[in-house]
This record gives C-alpha cells, structure tokens and sequence, in this order.
C-alpha cells in the first residue's frame, strides 16, 4: 500500500482509531496484522519471506543471549546473517552476478549458462533485511535483551510506517516503544499529522510533478543535450529528495500518531557544506547503520589514514551496491567515497586558501560556496543513479556537457510550460521552509508560531496538495530498494 | 478526542470554502469538466433562442436521435437539439436537464433518456469527467438508487465508496484545478456537434474516437451470440419485470420529481427508454420507467414490440444502432410525439 494512495487515506484512520480503542494488550496483535495486510496489498505471496527471516532472527535472538561460548555465539551470529544475507542475495543479487559471471566468462572464452531466475524483488527488503540484522547484531554484542515475546519481534520487523522504506531502526529505540501503552495525545497526534501534510507536500505536489521532466530525459539520454540534461539532473536531485524524505516524514507521522517515536532520517541535506555532512543529514538511518555495524567494525578512523581512507571507500561502494543490483549503484556509492577520501585529503589546503583569500572571513559566501559545491557533486552523482544503465549514464554526461544557449527555451522539457513553472515554485517554497528549519524540526518551528500562523501554513499546505497534488498511485522511488 | 475532530473538522470545513470560492471566481461554465457537453452546452447558450426541444441522455440518444429527421417528421414545430453524451449515468442526465431549462427558456419538450445509476468504476474514479458535476443532490440519488438496485453486493459495497469518494473529490474540488487549466486551454469542438451541428453524431461519422467505437463494433461483428443475449435479457426483463425484479422506488421517485419540475415550468416531457442494454442495467431502470404515470413514455427497448432494434442488421455495436437503426429510433420517438400531441389537443 502506498502512502499517496486513497488506500492508505482509509486504511490509516481505521488502524489509529482501533488502536486506540483497543485495550493495550491486544494492540500489537493489531498493529501486527494491519501491518501483514499493508505488506501484502503489493504482495501478498512476498510475506512469507518476511515470516522466514522473522522466525531465524526471533530464535538467533534467543540463542545469541544463552550462549556462553564465545565461539558459539559468533556462529550463530554468522548464520542469521547469512540467512539474511542470503535472502538479499537470491531476490536481489542473483540475477546481477549471474550476468556478471557470464559476461566475465564469455570475455575469457568460456560459456557459462547459469539459469536467469525470473522475481520480482520483494517490496522494501533491503529495508528490513538490514533493520532484522541490526537486532540480532545488538543482541550479539549485548546492547539489546532478546525478544521472547514473538509477535512484538515480528513487530518490530514488520511495523507497517517503516516496513518498506525505513527508517532503519535499531531495536533499542523500538523494541521497547511496543511495550507502552500509548494514550491519543492530542498534541502529539497533531504532530504526527503535521510531519504528514508535509511529507504529502513533498511527495505528490514536488516529486511526482519533477517525475515526468526527469523521466523524459533520462529515459532517452541520446534526445537531449547541455541544460537539458543539466536541468533534469537538478529536478531529479529535488525529485529524489522529495521522494524519499516525504516517504520518512509521512513514516514518522503515522508512526507519531500513534504515540511511536521513529529516528530522524533527512536533515535539510542539500544545505549541507560538504559531502561528509551531507551522509549525516541524507538517509541518516542507514549511514548510521552502515557506520554502527561495518565502518566502526572495519576500525573505523582508529586506523592508519590509508586504512580508514579505505574503510570508507569499502563502506561507500557496499552503500550503492545495497541500493540495488546493477554497476551504477556501485559507482553512485564508489563516486562518494572518493567525495569523502578527497575532501577529506584536501581539506586543510582549502581551509588554508579560503583564509588566504579572506573567503573565510565572509562567512555567508563561503557556506554558500560551499553549499553549492556539495550540491553540484552530489547532483552530479545522481546521474549514475538515476540513469538505466553504464551506458545511458556515459551518454547523459556526454550530452550534458553540449551546452548551447538554443537549448534556454522554457519549451525545453516538454510543451507544459504550467507543470514546468509550477515545479520551479514550488521546489523555492519548499527551500524557503528549510531555511527556516534551521534551527528546528517542523513541528519545533510550528509550536512557536501563533495560532494564526500554524493554521494559515496549514490551510495553504493542505490547499496546494488538494489543487497541485499530483494523484494516481506513483510509487516511491526506495521502494525498489 | 473531541477537540481534535472539531479543528480537523473546522480545518476541512476551510479548505471547502476556500477551494469553492477559487472555483468560483474562475466563472466556468456549467459543463467545463467534460468536453462533449461543455462543446453542445456553448453551442446552445449561442443560439438559445433557436431551439424548443431537447434530447438528453446517454450516448444511445447522442448517437441514435437524428434530431433533424426528427424535426422534418413531427407534425408541429419543432426545433430540436441534441444534447446526448456518451458515458453518463441517470443523475448526470437529470442534472444537464436541470441545467439546460435554465439556459433556454424556449425549451418546450424534453426528451431523458432513462439509464443506469452508477458507471464509476477503477478506469474513471477520480476522473475530472466524473467528479466535476457530482454535487450533494446527484450523490443522494446515486446512493439511494444504488441502494434499491439489484446489484449485487459485491457492486453495492463499491458503488457506495466510489460515488462517495467522488463527492467528496467535489466538495472539496480535489485535484481539479489542472483540469481547469487545461480547460482553459481547450475550445469546444464543433466535432461533438456533428454535421448538421444538431448535436447528433452518427456512429460511423463520427471524428472523434471512431476507431475506438470500431474495436466495439468489432466485438459484436466477432461473436453475434452477444446479440441474442441483448435481446434475451430485454424479453426477459420485460415479461418478469413485475414479480421478479426489484422495484427501485429511489430511481422511480428521482424520476417522478424531475417530471413535476419540468412540468412546473410547462415542458412537456418524454421518457425515453433505448434499446440494447445489458440486463443489469435494464433491470434498474426499466421497472421505475414502466411506473411512470405522469408524463409521455416511449419504450423502444422491449424486445417484444420493438424487434427491429435487435436485429443485428440495425446495429452498430452491441449496444448501440447503426444508421439504418438511428432512422427507426427516430421515427418511432416523432410518432409517439406526434400521437402525444394529437391526444393532448
């Protein structure tokens, strides 16, 4: 079920309503079961996979906390991440090193026919393949008890806000968040709605109206060339923005309204003034458990410099690989991770020639040139990332290099000059609202402003969803993740 | 929990207001949401001084009441448009008849079509051409009507949540203003209006969407048994109408307040039921039609006294007359107005 669908507009009412009248004891069993149905609306086959890595993690659990045996421990470890793992491996990788096998085959003059296993990737299951392997991670390193209550463990694998596209929790902020009872709060459900509204905002009136300039482009790189290709490159890295962080804001909202208190996953990230500062503000749940369970366990920056370099290098082109199976994921990932090696590498000479030519002086213009600069690498990264393949990628960057002023028309992208407009508008309104978020979440700013105010950005808010919303079931983009 | 459903209540309220008072000052016509009928609404607004009949109804009267025809074989005079749209359920008729009398005062006869009460379904929820139009009055009907239908569960159950929806959609104008703006954009096509610019489209003439009516007709030239199954169920429908079809007594008094409103406003109408529908919609609507007593009905769907309909030489589709078939249609409809007017004189 989709956020932005009229099913989810019915479905969520229903489930808050009878999770509150419920009593506390049956609420899991019913949080559980809209969360069975809201996984299986895309579908419903898919859940046994789920079920599967649900009960190897539930029992891995128990056994990780009565070990003694260190050995043991390690094992069983090993095996439930194997299993989970191996899960991503068949539904998400099989296909990609089964090509890549033969390809690398055939180039040494063998024929090797593995056969093409014909699946569909299951919805969101790089998602809570990670969140299920953090618990029995925790549970292994004795951060977190073991859950023997099986139902709030498959729970907390399968709560419907964060099941398909995260946050990726960790088992000490949720597990015990099950375990509460959670009375309507009038002030909290209105936050939760506020996150929602936004988070609608950005989904159906910014990303899903960016969605066919983007699409055209990139779906015939070898049509277009110079700004256009430039500008469809800007409009998909608002698109994905928006996408992506209003997914986590509507998670955060339903889950808010609900008395659950998710992690924060987006922080303004295309303020930010260099690429490691923009991990910690993008997709923060799984830079986190990317640094938590693989960086940290590599030795983090407690190394050499080459060494930590490297950590990072691998973390980076592992992060594009878990985005999906095909080459330019890896390099998405690999291209930041050269970002961060380099900018890490140089930045004591920028400092220095910023200083020196008194850049560091006017700080409004350094962090804008810094802004900008991050903004326009990270751009250029989403190129790989958004493009089919090595291929197309090769032929938008050719193409985007063809600048020529014949291109500048307003009828560049298109004939819908409206849509184009509009998209221009509403990408500085949102910025304008991030501006202002700089020193507070959403609902931080709202709570300062007068009555008036709050419900004059509401009404205008719900007004620009209801008359610019664009409807009709687009998924969101992390879904295929 | 009372405190947040009033402001969620009061919020909502707000956006009503506020979206129905932008909709207001862009002064659209009333028709501006679906193309044929905003093309045949501004024609008529044009010359509204020029006609004192109107057809209304579904695409059976667009495609199958050669108005022309009509005005040269009535024995008084008449001039008549037609304001026939393919697509359209009985509320969306009763609603442009309410319209159109307001528009040409002239009007002295009204020809409605009786037809179905719901044709919301996945493909066209949410659809501008659906949701536009579909104000508190035509959802009430359309609820009450489905109710007292014989659809199926399954069909109730989704015509209730799909009718709703849709007026919701409306109160709050949900996603229309694009459509507005395209509207905006998009001048009436004298195409709708057809050759004599009547109103009446021949299918076969027609401009717009010919070959998806051919991959229709197509159907019934591939498997002729579709025929039968027409003609069947209106002899069936018929001959048991009385003991074992529902009587709809919501779409019966829809019908019955329409007559006395027109009337009040000294137009005669004419019930008009056409030939070739399916059984479930024939179900609906013939019973309430057959009650009927207050107005001048024609009949043309019975199998029984109109067989010709059903010949398949007369038929375009499956559910609509070729042109052999439009000229019977018409004929048949002047002769119940001549006989009509000859018994009320």
């Amino acid at each position: 079920m989709l956020f932005n669908s009229l099913s989810f507009l019915l479905f969520f009412p229903i489930v808050a309503v009878i999770y509150f009248m419920l009593p506390y004891r049956f609420r899991w069993a019913w949080l559980l079961a809209a969360s069975c149905y809201f996984y299986m609306f895309f579908k419903a086959v898919y859940i046994l996979i789920l079920f599967f890595t649900i009960i190897i993690d539930y029992f891995a659990g128990i056994l990780l906390e009565n070990e003694t045996n260190k050995q043991r421990k390690r094992w069983w470890l090993i095996m439930s991440l194997i299993a989970n793992i191996g899960v991503l491996a068949v539904f998400k990788y099989y296909n990609f090193l089964n090509t890549n096998i033969s390809g690398l085959s055939s180039l040494l003059g063998q024929h090797v026919n593995i056969p093409y296993l014909k699946i569909l990737l299951p919805i969101g299951l790089s998602f809570h393949t990670f969140q299920a392997m953090s618990y029995t991670i925790e549970v292994y390193r004795g951060n977190q008890k073991a859950e023997r209550h099986f139902g709030i463990y498959a729970l907390y694998v399968m709560f419907f806000p964060q099941l398909v596209a995260g946050p990726i929790e960790r088992p000490q902020n949720m597990l015990h968040q099950f375990y509460e009872e959670h009375q309507f709060e009038y002030w909290r459900v209105v936050q939760g709605l506020r996150l929602i509204v936004w988070g609608m905002f950005k989904k159906v009136v910014i990303a899903d109206r960016l969605s066919p300039f983007v699409d055209l482009v990139y779906d015939h790189p070898h049509n277009y060339h110079g700004f256009q290709v430039i500008l469809a490159t800007i409009f998909f890295t608002f698109q994905i923005f928006c996408d992506f962080s209003g997914y986590s804001d509507i998670a955060l909202g339903t889950a808010e309204v609900m008395g659950f208190k998710l992690m924060l996953n987006f922080n303004r990230p295309y303020f930010s003034k260099s690429i490691s500062e923009f991990w910690k503000r993008w997709h923060i749940s799984l830079s986190t458990w990317f640094r938590d369970y693989l960086y940290f366990p590599l030795g983090g920056n407690r190394v050499s410099k080459t060494r930590s370099y490297l950590n990072q290098f691998i973390v980076f082109m592992i992060s594009g690989l878990w985005h999906g199976a095909n080459w330019t994921f890896v390099i998405w990932g690999t291209l930041h991770g050269t970002y961060m090696i380099i900018g890490n590498i140089t930045k004591a000479t920028r400092d220095r020639f910023s200083l020196g030519i008194g850049l560091k002086k006017a700080s409004g213009l350094n962090k804008l040139i810094e802004v900008s600069a991050t903004f326009a690498l990270v751009a250029f990264a989403w190129i790989f990332f958004r493009a089919a393949n090595f291929s197309d990628t090769i032929t938008i960057i050719k193409n985007g290099l063809q600048v020529s002023r014949a291109q500048l028309g307003i009828y560049i992208l298109g004939t819908d000059t409206y849509n184009f407009k509009l998209c221009f508008v509403f990408i500085l309104m949102m910025e304008a609202v991030h501006f202002l978020l700089r020193k507070g979440d959403l609902n931080y700013l709202l709570n300062k402003q007068p009555v008036f105010v709050r419900w004059l950005s509401y009404v205008i808010v719900l007004l620009l969803i209801v008359n610019f919303g664009i409807f009709g079931d687009h998924q969101f983009i992390y879904f295929q993740f | 929990m009372k405190k947040f459903l009033f402001k969620l209540f009061l919020i909502l309220s707000i956006i009503v207001a506020i979206n129905n008072v932008i909709f207001f000052t862009f002064n659209l016509p009333f028709c501006w949401g679906n193309d044929i009928a905003f093309s045949k609404e501004d024609f008529l607004i044009k010359h509204s001084k020029d006609y004192n009949t109107v057809f209304i109804g579904t695409s059976k009267t667009y495609w199958q009441a050669d108005v022309s025809a009509f005005d040269s074989l009535t024995l008084h005079k008449t001039k008549s448009f037609n304001f026939g749209i393919d697509a359209i359920a009985e509320a969306e008729i009763l609603d442009y008849t309410n319209h159109l009398v307001t528009i040409d005062k002239n009007i002295k006869y009204v020809f409605i079509e009786t037809f179905d009460i719901d044709l919301i379904v996945d493909h066209n929820l949410h659809t501008c051409r659906q949701k536009y139009w579909f104000n508190f009055n035509a959802w009430w009907f359309t609820i009450k009507s489905i109710w007292g239908s014989d659809y199926g569960f399954g069909d109730k159950c989704r015509g209730y949540a799909y009718n709703t929806i849709t007026f919701v959609e409306w109160l709050l104008k949900w996603d229309l203003l694009k459509d507005v703006n395209r509207f905006k954009h998009t001048p009436s096509n004298a195409d709708y209006l057809g050759n004599n610019q009547t109103g009446f489209v021949a299918l076969g003439d027609e401009k717009i969407d010919f070959d998806y009516h051919l991959s229709y007709r197509n159907r019934l030239l591939k498997d002729t048994s579709i025929n039968k199954e027409i003609t069947d169920a209106s002899v069936w429908v018929f001959t048991h109408y009385k003991d074992s079809v529902k009587f709809n007594t919501a779409f019966y008094n829809g019908l019955e307040s329409e007559i006395k409103n027109l009337q009040s406003k000294n137009i005669r109408v004419f019930l008009v039921m056409s030939p070739r529908t399916h059984e479930i919609q024939l179900k609906n609507f013939a019973p309430p039609f057959m009650e009927v007593v207050d107005c001048e009905k024609i009949n043309l769907a019975d199998a029984r006294y109109n067989p010709e309909f059903y010949d398949i030489k007369n038929a375009y589709d499956p559910t609509h007359l070729n042109k052999a078939g439009d000229k019977i249609y018409t004929e048949k409809i002047a002769k119940a107005f001549n006989e009509d007017i000859a018994k009320a004189k």
